[in-house]
């Protein structure tokens, strides 16, 4: 009973710093639509500062008000400077969001290296009941948070200010009509979300140690917590950390803390799939899945000639080869081996995101079921390549399908949280069924390597050669499915899911098979993955990885080409600068955060953009124009409704 | 052309939000081969009940029969398969691809492919869009992108079409060409159920019409007959309908 009160009183303290990152997160994604992953590092480097401070022997309080006040600047700077020009496209924004994580937690290992600090307490001491200890911080850190909570909801319902920020919640457009400065309401948001994080940041410094390396951590949970509640739902936020921090405190006491990440994804599908709009909201969410939202204004391009087309395909071609043949030593041979495993993923990631335009952090979860499957068939059974497609396929294409239903019941930002979750999962019960997948040591493949004629896995050379013909044919697939009728179907929920529905469509059905389709790429990617690489383990697999195919995909841009190029940009280019680790994370982030600023689109639609630029100018061609005007005006006055 | 059977028949419909009676206890019959229109005033429920016809609201009470058979509880894409299918003002058309492709990707949503019925290219020629097939369709006047709206639905070759408005906005040409086309539509087979409020419009093309008002049936019946009923009058015409008289509308 004593053990039952100390671990819920210590999950409620823990809510009560969930609750922090989560309103933060609520307040900017309410009005933006925005999931800003720099958030959870705005925590870190507030924690950071008031340490410092209370090193220098000020007093808690007042490390606690700065703090607050970093946390608030590095939201007013990063929706200044960054996030103003990411609104047309909230996965761009997604992006920018990642790079500045990136560059933040670089600065953060420069200066403080990546040893866990811990923020002295408020106050030290606390009183026993029975053999449950009270600490006074503890306390404190709950009051602080529910007197906040307080003021918070008070300042939102009645200030002229919280009315404001609501009505700009509720409806942009309509408060703009109203006069009210949506732009400025967006920055307020950011300002007090940011804030908030930094009070999170010292409060939950003081209750564990914390590192550079926090941040990621953090954001999805208060993510989770967010999405539970409801996005911008502030009342609901607060119920769901509750609900979420004592559920957790209870696994950590009464299960085995391992299953502490399975207890949270599963909780996230779970509640999701039957709740799609969050715990607390009733409605269903929006009916669309974002899909068109998500890819933002589609800026139309001529389409290319068949002369054009067979050009480009013949120096794709020419390119591969002669990239593999002119790289200078065998780590940069190895490096492009990577790049085009990846580049497998990314083209199976795009057999969703190109056709329904629905995008997901999962691809690596499957990629892992994959490899894992040829793996464990390898390890137990000593089964080998064949064996390991054959059986790999069907089952990647199954969790696939699995995840395809479970994404058909989730709509905009729901869906992103739900696939990083399942593949979070995948990672976790890799990590955890050690019986069957030697756990964290990985699995070493002793097979025989096979070999199709002149080609197999010997040296670097045949296995780019073998990566890079299955990446071709994925592209070929690619090619074929958008112009087969299942591919127009999917092209129907990418465009106007409901009107797809309204003209018969299963759009659920479709969402599945594209994703079991995906599957299959995936798992012939990963099955190629585990016969090059020769070792895999959970860690190859992680959510990052996910993170990581997404921004390939987003750096190529849409497209044939694109997830090659991605892949190729994002795996070697980091390297070429021969850095240290951490300031090639600084540059990557800085870099990620330009290439999506200058280049919205993608290197590709920009490419063939400025190249469409380049043909008019040099034929003296009008730009395009559209010819349907009449004389008359094009739109009648809306009619007196009788 | 009307054979008398009714092809869809709901008995006793009702949808209530809580206090609010969208629709009360309404019977309605669409035949096969009818223009049916369907009017009111502002907030009668015209547009509740034919987003409940088409799967787009499950209604609190009633039934729905299509073809004889119970499709009360049945969703939007399966009505549609079994040859029901709804355009609305606000969600008409795949916006960010070329009309061509858009009407190939309707075409993809067509139930049967080997059912001859009209080709696109028909539908084309029938709608007009020639001349804009390799504009972007978000970027069309409004009067195309209804005509867009109209091709994608006809596109999957329903049996029954219904029209939510769709003369809203336009101006007097296109409410013409809009007439003619359904007409035609009618000719190519279809059964069509309309919800205007143009009056000079609907009196033009419905075979018959009925009057909606708070949610209940005024009157049914030929459009001539309807509009010199005196309850109709009072509840939504305001002032006899004269036929030449275009302020009708």
């Amino acid at each position: 009973m004593d053990i039952l009160i100390q671990t819920v009183f210590n999950g409620v303290v823990a809510s009560a710093v969930y609750f922090l990152i989560a309103a933060g997160i609520t307040f900017v994604f309410g009005l933006t639509k925005l999931i800003n992953f720099a958030h959870g590092q705005f925590f870190v480097l507030a924690m950071f500062v008031a340490y410092e401070l209370t090193r220098l022997g000020l007093n808690f309080f007042v490390a606690a008000a700065a703090a607050i006040v970093v946390g608030a600047l590095l939201g007013y700077l990063s929706e200044r400077l960054l996030f103003r020009f990411t609104s047309a496209n909230p996965y761009n924004g997604l992006i920018v969001g990642l790079g500045l994580l990136l560059v933040l937690e670089a600065v953060a290992l420069k200066i403080w290296g990546g040893f866990p600090v811990r923020v002295p307490a408020s106050f030290s001491g606390g009183f026993g009941v029975g053999s449950s200890f009270f600490s006074y911080n503890r306390i404190t850190v709950l009051a602080i948070a529910v007197a906040l909570a307080a003021v918070l909801f008070r300042l939102l319902k009645s200030s002229r200010l919280g009315q404001q920020l609501q009505a700009a919640h509720e409806n942009p457009v309509a408060a703009a009509h109203v006069g009210i400065n949506v732009g400025r309401m967006v920055t307020y948001a950011f300002i007090v979300g940011s804030g908030l994080a930094g009070l999170g940041g010292v409060l939950l410094g003081t209750l564990q140690p914390m590192s550079a390396f926090d941040g990621h951590g953090l954001i999805i949970k208060g993510f989770a917590v967010a999405l539970l509640g409801g996005l911008g739902n502030l009342s609901g936020a607060m119920k769901a950390s509750v609900l979420y921090g004592v559920g957790e405190t209870l696994v950590a006491s009464y299960l085995i803390p391992d299953f502490v990440p399975i207890f949270t994804y599963g909780v996230i599908i779970v509640v999701l799939v039957f709740r799609p709009g969050g715990l607390f909201e009733k409605g269903q969410g929006s009916e669309q899945t974002f899909s068109r939202n998500s890819i933002g204004r589609i800026h139309r391009q001529r389409d290319l000639t068949r002369g054009e087309r067979l050009t480009v395909l013949l120096v794709a071609l020419a390119c591969a080869p002669m990239l593999f043949e002119l790289a200078p030593d065998s780590h940069a041979q190895a490096l492009l081996v990577v790049a085009a495993l990846y580049a497998v993923q990314v083209y199976a990631l795009s057999y969703v995101y190109e056709t329904t335009g629905i995008l997901s952090i999962a691809q690596a979860g499957l990629m892992l079921v994959g490899a894992y499957t040829g793996g464990v068939l390898a390890m137990h059974l000593g089964l080998g390549f064949w064996w390991a497609l054959l059986v790999a396929v069907p089952v990647t294409a199954l969790f696939g399908g699995a995840l395809g239903f479970i994404v058909a019941r989730c709509t905009g930002h729901y869906l992103l949280l739900t696939t990083l979750a399942f593949s979070a999962l995948l990672y976790q019960v890799a990590l955890t069924a050690q019986s069957l997948t030697n756990g964290d040591n990985g699995i070493i493949l002793a097979q025989e390597l096979p070999s199709f004629g002149p080609f197999g896995f010997e040296s670097l050379r045949e296995q780019f050669y073998v990566i890079a013909v299955a990446a071709a044919l994925a592209v070929g697939g690619l090619a074929i499915l958008r112009r087969t009728r299942y591919g127009r179907q999917l092209l129907a929920i990418r465009e106007n899911e409901s009107l797809a529905r309204s003209l018969g469509l299963r759009v659920g059905f479709l969402k599945t098979t594209i994703f079991a389709l995906s599957g299959v790429v995936s798992a012939v990617g990963g099955v190629l993955y585990l016969y090059s690489q020769r070792v895999i383990a959970p860690a190859s697999f992680e959510t990052a990885l996910s993170i990581e195919i997404v921004i390939m995909l987003v750096l190529g841009g849409r497209g044939l080409l694109g997830p090659a190029i991605g892949a190729v940009v994002f795996v070697v280019v980091p390297e070429l600068l021969g850095l240290t680790p951490i300031d090639q994370q600084l540059v990557f982030g800085a870099g990620l955060i330009a290439v999506i600023l200058l280049s919205p689109d993608g290197f590709v639609p920009t490419f063939r953009a400025g190249y469409n630029r380049l043909v008019r100018m040099i034929s003296r061609r009008p730009a395009e124009t559209y010819n349907i005007v009449d004389p008359a005006p094009q739109v009648a006055p809306q009619k007196e409704v009788v | 052309m009307s054979d008398g059977t009714p092809l869809l028949e709901a008995t006793g419909l009702t949808m209530h939000y809580g206090a609010v009676k969208a629709c009360t206890d309404l019977d309605v019959q669409i035949r096969g081969g009818e223009i049916l229109g369907i009017i009111g005033p502002n907030g009668s429920g015209k547009s509740t009940l034919l987003k409940m016809l088409a799967g787009h609201l499950r209604p609190t009470a009633g039934s729905i029969r299509l073809r004889g058979s119970d499709v009360t509880r049945w969703k939007t894409d399966r009505l549609a398969r079994a040859g029901l299918v709804m355009t609305s003002q606000n969600q008409m058309v795949f916006g960010g691809v070329s009309v061509r492709e858009a009407l190939q990707i309707g075409e993809a949503c067509r139930r049967d492919t080997r059912n001859a019925g009209l080709t696109t290219a028909q539908i084309v020629e029938m709608l007009h869009l020639g001349e804009v097939l390799d504009d972007t369709v978000e970027e069309l006047p409004l009067g195309y992108l209804r005509r867009v709206g109209i091709a994608l639905a006809i596109g999957v070759q329903p049996d029954i079409l219904l029209l939510d408005e769709p003369a809203a906005g336009l101006n007097d040409e296109e409410t013409e060409s809009l007439r003619e086309l359904i007409l035609r539509l009618r000719e190519a087979g279809l059964t069509v159920g309309i919800v205007d409020h143009d009056m000079t419009l609907m009196v033009a093309l419905c075979d018959r019409v009925i009057v909606l008002d708070v949610g209940q049936i005024l009157a049914q019946g030929e459009p001539h007959d309807v509009i010199k009923d005196p309850a109709v009058i009072d509840a939504y015409l305001g002032s006899p309908l004269s036929f030449d008289a275009e302020e009708a509308s």
